[in-house]
């Protein structure tokens, strides 16, 4: 990849804009967030972390600044669909906003079974279960970034952990028919 | 191949016989999922764009921040805006922790809006408290869509609460000696009311036991002592670990001589001030000639399964119970959905545990025994927008509503419509009238038998029937919904004793 660092600012924002690109675009899309808009969303975010670069840096917080505008950013693309209230019926509007992994692209079988996991998730355990195991972001992190409390971090973890175990048991018993 | 497609088999590296060790062992599985985690979450769930384009991309729009003012100014906007919405949310939390709750709600709806941390929860609890519960209602709602399982008791409470507030119509007559509303007649300190006929050495008898606090826990201290295994620990009452309760063999639960419940008409949970919790009835649905599907539990041990074998077959039941399988519903969708429904509710009781029998009824039930009154009718007006219209299908948890103009109903919007609608005009305000989306009514004569209404109501692209009277103006309506809370009647039962299952009450909504 060629160096944009010029364009982009200095060096060490474009390492971080190369480090977090990915893993920016897979919370997006675990947050609901449709796959092709989810690029658009990840560089406004990181357009809006560059005006900040200077005060974010000096907190030696800018991955959480990253994901936090990202999670607003989406809200706001979301806010005039309807889709989200629409049925109170969870699984849903899940499946509706989590895009098909059959989709996905180098992704094993194992991953994809994966995705098609989480996908059974309520939002806010895909994405506490997405920072704290994929990215292993730590229990304040996650929190400062969600911004819920430590232990509402903790108890969705849980949950989240607990649910997949039983999709996983689920999917290898009897119902592979 | 079906093999390969067996979740997690070997991780990297493990050779093929360890595969199913690695699936069987607990830890194993957990260390594999978490593995998979990382890989996928490093590779933007697999789904992001291409990392050069995406690079280039990213150069020319800093290229254009940098040069274009506006552009410029539009970058600081993002910030400022997380600013203020942190800004904001920090206000909310500071209302509330000095007892502001006026204040809070539109600080609170603003950060709710923009799905920051828990505003929804909050937004819900806050408004609860000022007794606005159908917005309420509504934010609960989001909240449990998000995750958080708080919210789910809140919206059973809050639904059931509604219906408190409404009359009871369609009970058909005489045949249900109880089902009544036992909560609202309950001391104080009784926190679960349980309507049942009992066999007992003396005879059937029919009694509502109501439990106090202490009762509860008496039960709950002799179900400890029984060799059971629950699947967590309980720390206090809800309605759901009451019916955990009221899942174990009846020995365990009911104290004194011994009895075997034999119908259970009515429960109601309360919470200890009274506010009801939940409510679960038995909702009817006939388990026939699959008792193999369920793990009848060993004596002993109390396991609750919803294998998919029974789930498919109480879908074709239902199905069965509707009469027809309705092109327009395709699979039967709005089926599915309410079972799933029943699948997420957790507190399910199978055959060996109590059996719950369908009431009897002395006759079928004709439309005008099972509808919904007009005046209770949410109406919109052939004026409204549909932002107005869609708020009011969600608050009242249905899938369509009756358009009023005046006195007369002159059609029926459904929630299909209006999300379609305000799909396509995402992100611009609507100025579109609920009189352009609206359907004409279907309309049932009210002497129509339940049998008729119910293929008239798969027929019906909304699901919505208004039922007339003799002079032909609507005395009242039915859904979809309300009819699947109905027990199937008239329909030819099989001689064995039929199970139940206990549901929530109402049953969710369903979307179409």
């Amino acid at each position: 990849m060629p160096s944009w660092a010029g364009q982009f600012r200095d060096e060490e924002f474009s390492e971080f804009f190369r480090a977090w690109r990915r893993p920016l675009v897979g919370y997006l899309i675990v947050s609901g967030c449709p796959a092709h808009e989810a690029d658009d969303i990840a560089q406004e975010s990181f357009l809006a972390v560059r005006g900040r670069w200077d005060h974010v840096r000096g907190l030696d917080q800018p991955k959480a600044y990253l994901f936090k505008v990202a999670l607003r950013r989406l809200a706001r693309a979301r806010k005039r669909q309807p889709l989200e209230v629409l049925s109170g019926q969870e699984s849903v509007e899940h499946l509706a906003a989590f895009p098909d992994p059959a989709d996905a692209i180098g992704v094993s079988e194992e991953q994809a079974d994966l995705m098609a996991m989480i996908r059974q998730l309520p939002v806010r355990q895909r994405q506490v279960f997405f920072l704290r195991v994929g990215l292993d972001f730590s229990e304040a992190e996650t929190a400062q970034i969600l911004m819920i409390s430590i232990g509402t971090v903790k108890s969705q973890l849980h949950e989240a952990k607990k649910k997949l175990a039983e999709l996983a048991r689920k999917s290898r018993g009897d119902d592979t028919r | 191949m079906k093999e390969e497609r067996d979740f997690l088999p070997a991780a990297p590296g493990r050779k093929s016989p360890g595969k199913t060790q690695a699936v069987r062992s607990k830890g194993g599985v957990q260390v594999n999922i978490e593995d998979l985690m990382r890989d996928l979450a490093s590779a933007g769930m697999g789904l992001m764009g291409d990392d050069q384009r995406a690079a280039a991309d990213f150069a020319e729009a800093c290229q254009r921040a940098d040069e274009d003012p506006r552009e410029q100014q539009r970058v600081r906007d993002i910030n400022d805006l997380v600013d203020a919405e942190d800004a904001i949310y920090a206000q909310a939390v500071a209302a509330i922790g000095r007892g502001d709750l006026e204040a809070a709600v539109p600080l609170l709806r603003a950060t709710a809006e923009a799905g920051i941390g828990d505003s929804a929860w909050m937004l819900a609890g806050v408004l609860e408290k000022l007794g606005r519960h159908q917005e309420a209602l509504l934010w609960y709602r989001r909240a449990a869509i998000d995750g958080d399982p708080r919210a789910d008791d809140k919206v059973a409470m809050l639904r059931h609460a509604r219906q408190e507030q409404q009359p009871r119509v369609g009970s058909p007559d005489g045949d249900a000696p109880g089902g009544t509303d036992t909560a609202a007649t309950a001391p104080r300190d009784v926190i679960a009311v349980v309507e049942c006929k009992t066999h007992t050495p003396a005879g059937e008898s029919i009694a509502a036991h109501r439990f106090t606090e202490q009762r509860l826990a008496d039960a709950y201290l002799r179900l400890l002592r029984e060799p059971w295994t629950p699947g967590a620990g309980f720390s206090s009452f809800s309605g759901r670990d009451v019916s955990k309760l009221l899942a174990l063999p009846p020995s365990v639960f009911w104290s004194g001589e011994p009895c075997e419940v034999i119908e259970i008409l009515d429960c109601c949970f309360a919470s200890p001030d009274a506010s009801v919790v939940s409510r679960w009835t038995p909702q009817v649905v006939e388990i026939l000639d699959c008792s193999d599907d369920f793990r009848v539990p060993a004596a002993g041990s109390f396991r609750r399964e919803t294998p998919t074998r029974v789930m498919r077959h109480l879908f074709a039941q239902s199905l069965h119970a509707v009469g027809t399988v309705d092109p327009a519903c395709g699979s039967g969708a709005f089926l599915t959905q309410a079972f799933q429904v029943m699948a997420t509710a957790r507190p399910y009781a199978g055959p060996g545990t109590f059996r719950v029998r369908r009431r009897a009824a002395a006759r079928e039930a004709a439309a005008a025994d099972i509808m919904l009154p007009m005046s209770s009718a949410p109406m919109v007006t052939p004026e409204a927008t549909l932002d107005e219209a869609l708020e009011m299908v969600l608050e009242h948890g249905g899938t369509a509503l009756p358009v009023a103009d005046g006195a007369d109903v002159v059609g029926v919007i459904t929630l299909t419509d209006l999300a379609q609608a305000m799909h396509q005009a995402r992100g611009l305000p609507s100025i579109q009238r609920v009189e352009t989306l609206m359907r004409p009514a279907v309309t049932v004569p009210a002497g129509t038998p339940t049998t008729d209404v119910m293929t008239a109501a798969a027929g019906s692209p909304a699901g919505l029937l208004l039922v007339t009277g003799p002079d032909g103006t609507p005395s009242g309506y039915l859904t979809r919904e309300s009819l699947l809370a109905q027990p199937p009647s008239n329909r030819e039962r099989s001689a064995h004793s039929t199970s139940g299952l206990l549901l929530p009450s109402p049953l969710e909504t369903v979307a179409k």
